[in-house]
Formats: structure tokens, sequence, C-alpha cells
């Protein structure tokens, strides 16, 4: 008897083994499906394209996690490196990889590290809980990137240099491992005169630095960035590719609108974010009640309208809004209808398969002219709109009543931003300019060229948190400030719209491919949710009901049978 | 074996107890899906997707399959069945077989229900349709390997002990640590670097991976190698009878 235990007991300890090493051998040949519909696990075929046809050289890259970690960061570990090898596999060893640990070098490693930082990378607080004991240590999730003579780092994990290390950002890495490694082959093998130029154009109390920091640092990965304030300085913005003239708060100078006229006139491509009314949220905050004031820009709105579009006096309200936060409000937040979730109807690759883009006061735009320009709806508010004409009273009031959005008043699918494409006409065309005809070679027609207009400069405007000690921390455009939740495709918008307008289209599903949000549809749920719910707990429990009566009524018939046909 | 598994079904399907564990599995997941508010409900998610199913049948399936498999060998244990079982010219192996199938086709039974929660999703899509299929597809994949794991754990407690109390504890106990256990001893950071390997150890590791709509050949590996170990250990149970 002992013979058989021991036996048995041994045949499970020799297939424990069996399975472990083939679990272990598995590990090494492995094969996936993705099943999901973009593919997000796999490696797209633009990643591959690049890798094959642009680039030359031979890149390395050194990425600085090796060594021992928690899981969560062996986790990142492992997906880099997965993507890594798979990359490698489609870039006929023009990408080769290692990874390296900056804590190896005891040496020269304060210097080491410097330097690290000096390139980019950003260290970041770990903090490490065993038992009551609480560890705090430095990791790089980053790598340093070598084309020819040129370095580079590339982050991983969002969020800045010597702050904690979240899960969440580890998570957020894991999903865009790829999007970076791309990003960063572009930048490092693009020769300097071929990276485009963008400015920034200021002197109209434009967005400063600050308040469009993340807009900057996020096209800054692609292009050139540069602040221009054109003060009248006819050769201003020679040599760039595309202008952002970024919520101005004054009307332009004639000056200025011929320079930008011209710029546009010789295939310059241009970014409009442009609020014709001025709220002022800090009286709205204190006294619960401002006013949206025209800005009475004149030059602008000519301009604009020459070029085919006009931005309405007015601001959209939506039942589809972000929230404010109100104290005294029940939950410190409520929905406020000006701030228009936004996305997109028109099908077009730079607002396709976003998350919404967050708006705060837009207004609305309505093509003119009947030329022969192709326009095209980027982003729209949703089917309950409301539009309040200025003067706009704006009270907290109005969280509390029903603005009627189902009623006659609803002007659903207002434009918040259109796509201009095609030649445009000039300003000036047809009108004498003093001082400025002899000057220049004036054009009235463009070449083909491309603009964008959006109605809320507040799309590319970053809030800006004082913090306690005095500093200031810049709130990334993809979050919500109430919440803290990433929800928002504001900088995926933008760059998305700018890598078009700047003939750079592949980018786009790189980037958008990242993203997977998949809303519900509120306004149908706010009617039917209580529907749906009954539906939902009722009818699978139905089913199974109706199910094991259908089986037990045919047993029956089935034995009813029997007795009648065999007298059991 | 196909009689036994036949036979076996039939037990559960021609017994009050059969449906009732699945109207269970349905209420338990539907009120958090739909009614409660919170992490797991359909409308606070506000995405078009039916992870919130995917986050809570494995909490249910801990409760629910140890109710299911307690019985199969516990209950012949205390019949004295047992010992005819094994006279029945069919080898240890496909008894426990036909049993891990029959238990594993209740909850497979159990699932096809929540192909209404897929319906309802699907419509309240902006716009309708709107949704991930193939990742559904993939994390239905998931929640499969995910009852199959936990069936043949069930299977295993119910051949250690004639007592059905007993059995359902035990693999409770059993599913539990091994779908959470591991992954909270791994984030616990006391091995440093054999953390990730205990992590791996866990189902929980393999269910999110498989739960975002990837079929990994490796974590296919995992739960078939887990579902050997517990059938072939519970062979091993069964024949230290004659021990």
């Amino acid at each position: 008897m002992k013979k058989i235990r021991s036996y048995n007991i041994l045949l499970l300890a020799i297939l424990t083994c069996i399975l472990a090493v083939l679990n272990y051998v598995g590990s090494l040949a492995f094969f996936r499906l993705d099943l999901t519909q973009e593919k997000i696990h796999s490696l797209s075929p633009k990643t591959i394209e690049i890798v094959e046809d642009k680039i030359e050289g031979v890149i390395n890259i050194e990425v600085l996690l090796d060594g021992e970690f928690p899981a969560h960061i062996s986790e990142l570990k492992n997906r880099i490196e997965e993507k890594l090898s798979e990359i490698k596999l489609f870039s006929n060893g023009k990408i080769q990889y290692r990874f390296a640990n900056p804590d190896e070098n005891k040496g020269a490693k304060e210097n080491l590290k410097q330097q690290l930082i000096k390139l980019g990378a950003n260290p970041r607080h770990l903090v490490e809980r065993k038992g009551d004991e609480i560890n705090q240590r430095i990791v790089w999730p980053a790598a340093i990137v070598y084309y020819n003579d040129l370095k580079m780092a590339l982050n991983f994990v969002p969020g800045q240099s010597f702050t904690e290390l979240l899960d969440h950002q580890i998570q957020q890495g894991i999903n865009q491992i790829e999007y970076e490694l791309v990003k960063r082959f572009r930048k490092i093998t693009l020769k300097d005169p071929e990276v485009q130029r963008i400015a920034f154009i200021d002197g109209h109390g434009e967005l400063d630095e600050k308040e469009a920091w993340n807009i900057d640092r996020s096209l800054r990965d692609f292009y050139n960035v540069e602040r221009v304030a054109i003060d009248g300085k006819l050769e201003a913005l020679r040599g760039f590719d595309a202008i952002v003239i970024a919520k101005p708060e004054k009307d332009m100078p004639l000056k200025d609108i011929f320079i930008i006229d011209q710029f546009i006139m010789k295939g310059g491509k241009t970014a409009w974010f442009i609020d014709p009314l001025h709220v002022n949220e800090d009286s709205l905050q204190i006294k619960g009640q401002t006013f949206g004031l025209d800005l009475k820009f004149k030059n602008i709105d000519r301009m604009l309208f020459k070029y085919g579009v006009r931005i309405n006096k007015d601001l959209v309200l939506d039942r589809n809004c972000g929230p404010l936060k109100l104290y005294n409000f029940r939950g410190g937040s409520a929905p406020w209808y000006f701030f228009p979730y936004l996305a997109n109807r028109e099908e077009h690759v730079i607002s396709q398969n976003l998350n919404p883009v967050k708006s705060k006061y837009a207004s609305s735009i309505t093509p003119v002219g009947n030329d022969s320009l192709k326009k095209t709806r980027l982003l729209e508010t949703s089917d309950y709109t409301l539009i309040y004409k200025t003067p706009v009273r704006i009270n907290h009031g109005i969280v509390n009543m029903d603005p009627n959005f189902s009623n006659a008043n609803n002007k659903s699918h207002q434009t918040v931003a259109m796509l201009l494409e095609g030649k445009f006409n000039s300003y000036f065309k047809n009108q004498p300019l003093a001082g400025y005809r002899d000057s220049a070679k004036v054009r009235d027609n463009s070449v083909e060229t491309k603009m964008m207009v959006v109605s809320d400069g507040d799309i590319i405007r970053n809030e800006i948190l004082k913090t306690n000690d005095g500093r200031e921390a810049f709130i990334q455009l993809e979050f919500e400030p109430t919440t803290g939740q990433k929800m928002y495709a504001n900088t995926d918008f933008t760059l998305n719209a700018m890598d078009y307008l700047l003939g750079n289209e592949y980018l786009i599903p790189l980037r958008s491919r990242q993203i997977t949000f998949r809303p519900l549809n509120f306004e149908k749920l706010d009617l039917e949710k209580t529907d749906w719910q009954v539906f939902n707990l009722i009818l699978p429990i139905l089913v199974v009901i109706l199910s094991g009566l259908a089986i037990l009524f045919i047993r029956k018939r089935k034995y009813a049978f029997l007795e009648a046909n065999y007298e059991v | 074996m196909g009689a036994l598994y036949i036979k076996e079904i039939r037990t559960f399907l021609g017994s009050i107890t059969g449906y009732m564990t699945i109207i269970i599995f349905l209420l338990a997941t539907g009120l958090f899906m739909w009614l409660f508010p919170g992490e797991a409900n359909v409308f606070t998610s506000g995405k078009a997707s039916l992870s919130p199913l995917f986050f809570n049948a494995p909490m249910v399936f801990l409760f629910l399959i140890p109710a299911i498999t307690m019985r199969s060998f516990s209950e012949e244990k205390k019949n004295g069945t047992i010992e005819l079982l094994f006279t029945k010219p069919i080898s240890d192996f496909n008894i426990i077989l036909a049993k891990f199938l029959a238990s594993l086709t209740l909850v497979v039974l159990s699932l096809l229900p929540t192909l209404v929660y897929y319906y309802s999703v699907n419509q309240l899509g902006d716009p309708p349709g709107n949704m991930d299929h193939g990742g559904t597809l993939g994390a239905y994949i998931g929640l499969f390997f995910l009852g199959a794991v936990f069936s043949s754990i069930g299977i295993f407690a119910s051949s250690l002990t004639s007592n059905q109390v007993i059995a359902f504890l035990l693999s409770f106990i059993f599913c539990f640590f091994i779908y959470t256990g591991f992954e909270f001893v791994g984030n616990y950071q006391l091995f440093g670097a054999l953390d990730s390997f205990i992590l791996n150890l866990g189902i929980h590791a393999h269910y999110i991976y498989i739960m975002k709509g990837v079929v990994d050949s490796r974590d296919i590996l995992y739960f078939l190698s887990v579902i050997s170990i517990f059938l072939l250990s519970t062979q091993l149970s069964l024949q230290s009878r004659k021990w």
C-alpha cells in the first residue's frame, strides 16, 4: 500500500515539475492574440513603417531600469523589453537596446546622474512599504536614446522629476511605451533644418508661457516652438511653418494682421484659438455672477470672415458638460453647462477616436462665404445645446434649474472647431493699404494651405495651481481639475491638428490608438435609466426560470409518453 | 464518461439548487452592475464596456463555484455511492473529468444570460454599437478559464472530505488564495525580485491581461497547468482510499 502512495505522490510531483518547465519554456516562445478592436496591444503598422523606412542609422537605446524592483515597475520593465524586442525584430539591426543601472557605477555616480537629468530623464521617488517600514529610493523610468552623436532622454512615465511615482502613472506608462518610443525615434532622426517651426504669437494678451505650458511642452516633442511678438515687423514670421494664435484679449493692429495675412498667403499654417467674449471667472467665483462681455475684435473678426468663418458673439451651453467647483452645492461641484464636452460628428482623422475635448465658455462658429474652400467641422456640441447671445449673464443659480434643453430653443451640434483647406483670399484684396503695398510683394490669393479655427482659447489653456510653498504647478489638460481624473483629449486634439496642418498625418493614428474611450450615451441614460435597470435585472433571471420550466415540461412529457406506451 | 457527465448535468438541472445558484450569480452581478452605486456600476463608469462584469464576476465565482462543486465527491462519499462509482468500468480520472466538465458547464450556463448585459451596453453606447467586441470576447475567454480553475479547485476540495460544508469552505479558501492571495503577498514587497514571480503564481496577474482582450499563450498555459495540477491532486486524494 505504501508503495502505491509514494508512487502517486511522486507522479504528482513529477507532473508538477514538468508543468513548471513547460511554463518556463512557454514564457520564452509565446504568441499573443490581440482581440481588441484597435489592436492596442500589438505593434502598429505605422511603427513598423517608421522603423523600417524612416530610420537610416543605428539607434541605441539604454533603458535605465536594470535592477530589482517591486512588482509594478517590473511589469513596466517587462513590457518595455517586450516592445523593444518586437521593434528590434522589424528593424533589420537598426535598433539596439540594453538595460543599464544608473546606480551601479559607484565612482562616477553623481556626475552621471547629473548628466542624465540634463538630458531630460526624470528620476522619480519610489516609496516602498515593507511592513511598517517605509523606504524611499530613486528610480529612473526612462531611457537614453543614442543616434549618431546625438543623445536624448525619453521618459516612459508621465509626471515631473523627483515626485512620487504613482501606480496609475506606471499603468499609463505601460499603455504608451510604443508611442513614446516612436516619438523619440522621430525626434532624434530628424535633422535640424527638417524640424518644423511653430510660433506662438505674443503681444495681444495671448496666453502666456505658463498658461500654454502644457501644450507648448507637448508640441516640443515634435516641433520647434518659439514665442514671437510681431510688433509690426515684416520679417517676424519668416521661416516659420505654422503659427498659433492663442486666446488674444486685444484686437490686433492692422500691421500685425497684414503680416499674418501675408504669412497665410505664402502657405503658412494657422491655428486660431479665439474667444470673442471675456468671462471673468474670479468674479463669478466670488459673487456667483458675471457677464460674458464682448471683447470688440474688429480686425480679427473681419479677417476670419474674409477667410470663410464667423465666430459668433455668444456662448454655447451644453447638457453634456464638465463640472464647476461649487462649495454650497451637494458634492462640491455641479455640471456647468458653460463647459461643453466636444466631440466630432463629421469623420476626420484629427478628431476621431478621441476622448471628449473640454471647452470653457466656447462660442459658436458659422461658415460664411460660398467659395471653393473645404470646410470640416472638427468639434461640435451634443444633441442638447443652447445659445446665449451677448451680453451673457452667467449665474451660479443655473445649476438648480433646467435651462430647457429639449424645447424649441435647442440648437444642437454647434461647431466649435473648424478646419479650412484650400486657397484663401487675402484680407487686403481690393483694399488699399498705405505704406505696405509698396514695401513688399503683396499676394491677393494664397497658395494651397490649411487653417483651423477654434472658438475657445481655454481648450489649450492649462490651469495653474499655487502650492503652499509658493511654487506653481501646471495641471495637465487631460485632467479634470475638480476630480483629478484623466478624461480629456485637449492635448491630443491639438497635437493631431498641428500634425495635420503641417502634413505629418502619419503621427496621428499612433497617438489616438492609445485611447479607447467609448462613452455611454448620457442623454439616453437620463431618459431611460430605470428601464435599462429593470431590463437587465429581470430578463436574465427570467430566462433561467423559463428554461428551467421548459426542461421540466419536456421531462414530464417524456415520462408521460413512456408511461402511456410502456405502462411503467 | 459521457454517461456520467450527462447524469451530473441532469442532477444539476433537475433540482432547484442548480437554478438557484445561477439566479444568485445573476442577481449578485446584476445588482452591482446596474443598481448599486460604486466603481462596478456601468452608469458610474460611463463607458460602453462590460468591464464591471469582469471585475465582479470573479468575486461572485468565489462563492458560486465552491457551491456548485461542493457536492460532487463529498455527497458520494457520505452516501457511500462512491464505492459504487468506482466499480463502474471507467477510470478514476474519467470520473473526475466528467464531474469537472459538468461543473464547468454549469458555470458557462450561468454566464450565458449575461449576454443580455452585453446587448444593453452595446445599445447604450454613443453611438450604439461603439464597443470593443473583440476585447469583450477576450474577457469572456478569461472568465471561462477563471471558472475552470475554480472548478478544478472545488472538485479537489470536495474530494478531501465527506462534509459538504467543509468542502465549500476549503474550496473557497483555496480559490481565494490562488486568486488574490499571491497578489497580496507579492504586493507586500517582502521578497524583492521574487515578488514578480509570486504575483505570477496567482490567477489575478494572468486574468487582468486576458480581461483587456489579449489572449496570450503564456496565460492560457498557466490556466491549463493549474487545472491539471488540481485534477491530478484530486485523483491522488481519491486513490488514497486504497492506502
